[in-house]
């Protein structure tokens, strides 16, 4: 009994043991983080003390209100927002659409089309990068949101997923859908688009975290400081000399709280996005 | 059967056109941001092009010819293999023993979990800054944390680690995520049986887990070699932002193209120089739609 007890006991601590094993190896792996976390809330002249400390020995706030009062922090946030909102809505709804017409009719052509739709994931943005930079440029879009957006508008990969979504659903509701006198569009609209909820929240939320995250393309197709988005922004953000990185370390924390907070908030649809992407179920 | 039930008696033309409507968003995206840009960069590789980006003679392979005997051009290449080689491994590594160790489902494991993989949620950008600090070399952590006095990313010998370093970190989130899965993946039979057997952790994870995982790890590396061939951002991060003395320690294949293209209105170099990134990747990616064949998990 005692015996029985002991090896309980034991198996209890190095549970406990365990759990502050892989919370440390946790913190350990956003160490990165925390040390921007624990620079933006330093004295510049603590900051550049040599051998460098990590505990602010005062917790002041001035980098924050340096990277917000003088920069354009809030309107660089303004504009990714716009960005990163508006074309992973457009996105979830181009991939909506061809992924109803993929699964829900049959017309001549459709799998060569499919073909060619994701052929396009075998081409990166990067090969094609110059001269979509020149076809947005003859389109008069340099300095615009639409120009900004329009690459990001339409993906082969989203495409896929709603499809493999859509294909679960039985042709019979579409069938019985159209008995009861239900044209295709409101069959789309006020059946399957409300069943697919789950699909279409992942994908706005990884394009989201993509389009809000990108740099390449916003910075190419921007020159106007008031249209850069933050993450062109906070690459380039100027402070006197001497107080330069505690302020760079509070504008990179108010820069990715946003994306923090939704990767925690939707951590599990996040997953199930990733996971769609790689597993054809 | 589905098939079956689509085909049905001759449509009128508007029943004909239906689907097509709701396909035109994506067929005009893919034509002018995908095809196009892309059979143009293709075609005007083989054609002498002025500064505003008009073809103006053939040339045949002679842009690619000088591009490939350019010095900047070839060390490019193989700043993009150090990187390439370097940071998908290194990060996949890392994350298979995180996820190694997320396998066992404690009551804290979304705390761990999250913290695993949170990298997922960073930017380049923010990372990229955060990582200037941290090897600055007076004031930054890491020469501090190593013993070191290394100028990380000015040296000729680390500054394409130091930026490898930095992918490797935010690339952890999302493999130790994707090898979760794996492991998860695995049939709780097979893990029982050999935890009844007595069989301990080490054992378990070398004579189960890395075999009924590994299509996945390497499909996870092939792929994010092919994506990691791509890799500008970074380096262009670091130029724009004037931390680097000279960029030839850090120069990537697209880097290069960019800088060509935008800096230099050499659209010439650039477009042989995107077509070679191309083809280089396009090699890696049938290697991984291989593994992808092989089996990956397939639930």
């Amino acid at each position: 009994m005692s015996k029985l007890n002991s090896t309980l006991n034991k198996r209890k601590i190095f549970d406990i043991l365990y759990q502050v094993f892989a919370i440390t190896l946790g913190l350990f792996v956003i160490l990165p983080i925390i040390y921007a976390a624990l620079i933006s809330f330093m004295p510049a002249n603590q900051i550049l003390r040599r051998p460098p400390t990590f505990i602010p020995k005062k917790w002041i706030l001035d980098n924050y209100k340096l990277a917000i009062n003088t920069t354009t922090l809030g309107r660089f946030m303004w504009n990714s927002l716009i960005l990163a909102g508006i074309s992973s809505v457009v996105r979830v709804i181009t991939a909506a659409m061809a992924a109803f017409a993929f699964s829900f009719y049959k017309f001549k052509g459709r799998n060569l089309i499919f073909m060619l739709f994701m052929g396009t994931i075998m081409i990166p943005g990067d090969i094609v990068l110059v001269t979509n930079y020149q076809t947005v440029a003859r389109m008069g879009l340099i300095n615009t949101y639409m120009g900004m957006m329009i690459v990001f508008l339409c993906s082969a990969a989203n495409i896929f997923m709603m499809r493999q979504y859509f294909l679960t659903f039985s042709l019979t509701i579409k069938e019985a859908a159209t008995v009861d006198g239900c044209s295709n569009l409101r069959f789309f609209l006020q059946i399957l688009l409300p069943l697919s909820t789950p699909v279409m929240t992942t994908i706005f939320i990884s394009a989201f975290i993509g389009t809000w995250n990108t740099y390449l393309w916003p910075m190419l197709v921007t020159n106007d400081n008031r249209m850069r988005t933050v993450q062109v922004g906070v690459t380039m953000l100027n402070f006197p000399d001497g107080v330069v990185y505690g302020p760079v370390m509070a504008a990179s924390i108010l820069v990715l709280l946003p994306t923090v907070l939704i990767f925690l908030f939707f951590q599990r649809k996040i997953v199930s996005g990733i996971m769609g992407g790689a597993v054809k179920g | 059967m589905r098939a079956n039930q689509l085909m049905r008696k001759k449509k009128p033309v508007s029943k004909v056109v239906e689907p097509f409507l709701y396909l035109l968003p994506a067929i005009i995206f893919f034509i002018l941001f995908t095809y196009y840009p892309f059979i143009k960069t293709a075609i005007s590789s083989l054609f002498m092009v002025d500064s505003m980006g008009r073809s103006k003679a053939f040339v045949g392979l002679e842009n690619f010819i000088r591009v490939l005997s350019s010095p900047a051009f070839l060390i490019s290449i193989k700043n993009t293999f150090i990187y390439m080689l370097l940071s998908a491994p290194v990060s996949i590594f890392i994350a298979l023993i995180l996820a190694l160790v997320a396998h066992k489902k404690t009551r804290s494991s979304r705390i761990s979990e999250t913290l695993f993989a949170l990298t997922m949620a960073m930017s380049m950008s923010v990372s990229a800054m955060i990582f200037k600090l941290a090897y600055n070399p007076t004031i930054g952590a890491l020469n501090f944390i190593l013993g070191t006095r290394i100028n990380w990313l000015n040296s000729s010998e680390w500054a394409m680690v130091a930026i490898s370093m930095i992918s490797v970190w935010m690339g952890i989130g999302f493999n130790f995520l994707f090898l979760l899965a794996a492991i998860f993946g695995i049939s709780p039979e097979l893990l029982e049986s050999a935890s009844i057997d007595g069989a301990r952790m080490y054992r378990k994870t070398v004579s189960i887990i890395l075999p009924m995982i590994s299509p996945t790890l390497f499909f996870l590396i092939i792929t994010s070699m092919a994506k990691n061939m791509m890799m500008s951002g970074l380096v262009l991060i670091f130029t724009n932002s004037g931390s680097l003395s000279t960029t030839a320690n850090v120069e990537t294949m697209i880097s290069y193209m960019y800088k060509q293209a935008v800096n230099n209105l050499n659209y010439n170099d650039a477009y042989a120089a995107a077509m070679v990134a191309f083809v280089l990747t396009f090699i890696m990616m049938l290697i991984s739609f291989r593994f992808e064949k092989k089996g990956v998990f397939y639930n």
